[in-house]
């Protein structure tokens, strides 16, 4: 259950997916960010949507983790996680690097041990966008006069990482706290663990 | 300018290079199917009608397909138009785009390469159904037809379109492609190099024996598909009046 | 394992050569315990009905849950060796074999066959990464909801069709 395990299966997962063009990958984000603001205005609306889109993902795209993982062989000794440190090195190694193919990092590991950061460098959803840059008025504000620099453009992320690790049991909480389309040198995610879920089903048959 | 720690400022930065990846960066085709079913789905929740629901999944391309063409023009040498013509053509366009534009547009220095300017028609058909198909699929179109009953109208056909390869489309939503969406693209570029059409998206059942892929299925463990997508282009009158002026 | 004794399927009458595996049924539960496929794999298969089949189903999701609590050995968490809930992975009668993967997402994809049908163990986590591919990446498809997505059946009677008859998966 080593790092480099999980770093392998990421790349041998990812050499297995079919592919699609990236830029038209980053153009259809765009189109959809776009059709929010449109239909929203208010940015940090945009952003709820924007995490609400990534849930569905998230709960969606860890069934296809799991099950290419074990279809593999992989299965269990790349994606057990016996503790938090695990589960977020296969999201990052493993997840981000199967579906997007890009090198993502995780650090930042709090005291208590229950939240983690993930670091991205390249960002595929990013390619082609600028914000505009704050006090430049013709374009800073949307029209309603919104503040567009509020938009968390990579939103999506922190969405997707919340349904995934749901759907495995574990309620996290995610944020994006540095954003190169702000100005910053990488892409930072912070994730929370807020409650390990029990199952339903057991629970009615369990011996008081 | 705020002061950005990044190294150039994006609309400087190589055509190949944005975002740090090279052309004919990939990603994974589930990436792409996910986002496209969000997009999907939330055009569903507002749409009244399946027509609609395409007329919307159209739109969203048509920004999408104008981005393209400038992208593709200016990376296989043929641009449409001169660099500030399509940079003027763009910026009337940007109505589609909110307040910041996915690329802001302003004076490029001129391309050292020597340019061509698409004026007829079966060029920029061409130029779609293979250099744009190239860019976005990775692939050229499978065919390019020109119907025979209307003159104003011709086919580009693909055997594997992206946009619908997870899709099954329920029985009470009959004739929707789940294509449009790239009908949308094809349509932005068109009118953005100045050959407006409308364009939509047909699923056609494959005939036996019309097609086998070369080097086994797609996507491991799904079937051949049995149906292809016919993308209709139908030229608006004043396109073809021009293209018939030109061939004298 | 728990074993357990089933009706057998009627004695096919006519076999078509060479002797195969008989796949009989596939369905699946999803996390609630409701049932949102089945599906006849072949000419064997005995037929139930709809509500049959949906009192298999959540009988079957109840009995998987007792299993694990019933069990002599608990395992801690009720969680197996792959991480997912502990529960029943196979039974066996006369004239049938039923196995189940059960998902780390709680989801249970359900497998019957005639004995000696090999290989059930390697079609299931086909026809898992199948239902990853084909019905979650439909826009059409609400999660948890009766999968009728044209291309996952497809896919299945594919995969089946290609394990009885060439004996070998393609991945």
């Amino acid at each position: 259950m080593s790092s480099s395990s999980k770093a392998q299966a990421g790349q041998a997962l990812w050499s297995k997916m079919p592919k699609a063009n990236a830029e038209l990958f980053a153009l259809t984000y765009g189109s959809l960010v776009t059709e929010l603001v449109r239909d929203y205005e208010d940015p940090i609306e945009v952003n709820t949507q924007l995490d609400r889109i990534g849930h569905s993902i998230g709960v969606r795209c860890v069934d296809e983790l799991l099950s290419k993982a074990d279809l593999a062989g992989l299965g269990a000794s790349s994606t057990m996680c016996a503790n938090l440190r695990d589960t977020a090195e296969v999201v990052a190694k493993v997840g981000f690097r199967m579906f997007l193919g890009i090198q993502a990092e995780v650090g930042g590991f709090s005291q208590d041990q229950r939240s983690f950061s993930i670091y991205l460098q390249e960002n595929p959803l990013s390619t082609f966008v600028e914000l505009p840059a704050a006090g430049d008025d013709d374009y800073q504000y949307g029209a309603g006069g919104d503040d567009l620099r509020k938009l968390k453009y990579s939103n999506l992320y922190c969405g997707v990482i919340r349904g995934a690790l749901e759907q495995v049991n574990l309620k996290v909480e995610c944020n994006i706290v540095r954003d190169t389309l702000k100005g910053d040198e990488l892409n930072e995610i912070r994730v929370e663990l807020k409650e390990v879920l029990s199952d339903g089903a057991g629970d009615d048959y369990k011996e008081e | 300018m705020a002061m950005s720690r990044s190294s150039t400022n994006i609309l400087d930065r190589p055509l190949g290079r944005s975002g740090g990846r090279a052309e004919g960066s990939v990603v994974s085709l589930s990436a792409f199917a996910y986002i496209y079913s969000e997009l999907v789905q939330y055009h569903q929740q507002r749409a009244a009608s399946i027509s609609e629901l395409e007329r919307r999944l159209e739109s969203a391309g048509y920004g999408v397909g104008l981005k393209v063409l400038e992208m593709t023009a200016y990376r296989a040498k043929e641009v449409s138009g001169r660099p500030w013509t399509i940079i003027l053509l763009l910026d009337a366009h940007c109505s589609f785009v909110p307040p910041f534009s996915l690329i802001r547009h302003r004076r490029r220095d001129p391309p050292s390469r020597q340019t061509k300017r698409e004026t007829r028609l079966m060029s920029i058909l061409h130029f779609v159904s293979s250099s744009v198909w190239k860019s976005l699929f990775g692939k050229a179109a499978d065919s390019l037809e020109r119907s025979i009953d209307h003159a104003d109208e011709y086919m580009i056909i693909d055997y594997e379109p992206i946009a619908s390869t997870f899709v099954s489309i329920p029985p009470d939503l009959g004739q929707l492609s789940a294509d449009a969406y790239v009908s949308g693209i094809v349509a932005g570029v068109l009118d953005g190099a100045g050959f407006t059409a409308r364009v939509t998206a047909h699923s056609v059942k494959v005939e036996e024996g019309e097609y086998t892929r070369q080097g086994g299925n797609i996507i491991p463990g799904i079937p051949p598909r049995k149906d292809k997508a016919v993308f209709l282009v139908k030229f608006s009158p004043e396109v073809l009046t021009r293209d018939a002026a030109l061939e004298r | 394992m728990v074993a357990a004794s089933f009706h057998s399927p009627p004695p096919p009458t006519h076999r078509p050569p060479p002797f195969e595996m008989g796949f009989l049924h596939l369905f699946i539960v999803n996390k609630s315990g409701g049932l949102i496929l089945h599906r006849p794999l072949g000419p064997t298969a005995p037929k139930i009905s709809t509500n049959e089949w949906l009192r298999i189903g959540s009988t079957f999701h109840s009995l998987h849950a007792i299993a694990a609590e019933a069990t002599p050995v608990k395992l801690p968490g009720n969680k197996n060796s792959a991480g997912a809930d502990d529960g029943i992975e196979q039974i066996e009668g006369r004239g049938i074999i039923l196995k189940c993967l059960q998902t780390r997402t709680g989801i249970k994809f359900v497998l019957t066959a005639e004995p000696g049908t090999p290989g059930i163990d390697a079609v299931l986590r086909e026809i898992y990464v199948l239902y990853s591919d084909c019905a979650l990446k439909d826009p059409f498809y609400e999660l948890e909801m009766p999968i009728r997505c044209e291309l996952f059946t497809n896919a299945v009677d594919s995969l089946i069709d290609q394990v009885v008859n060439g004996g070998v998966m393609m991945r």
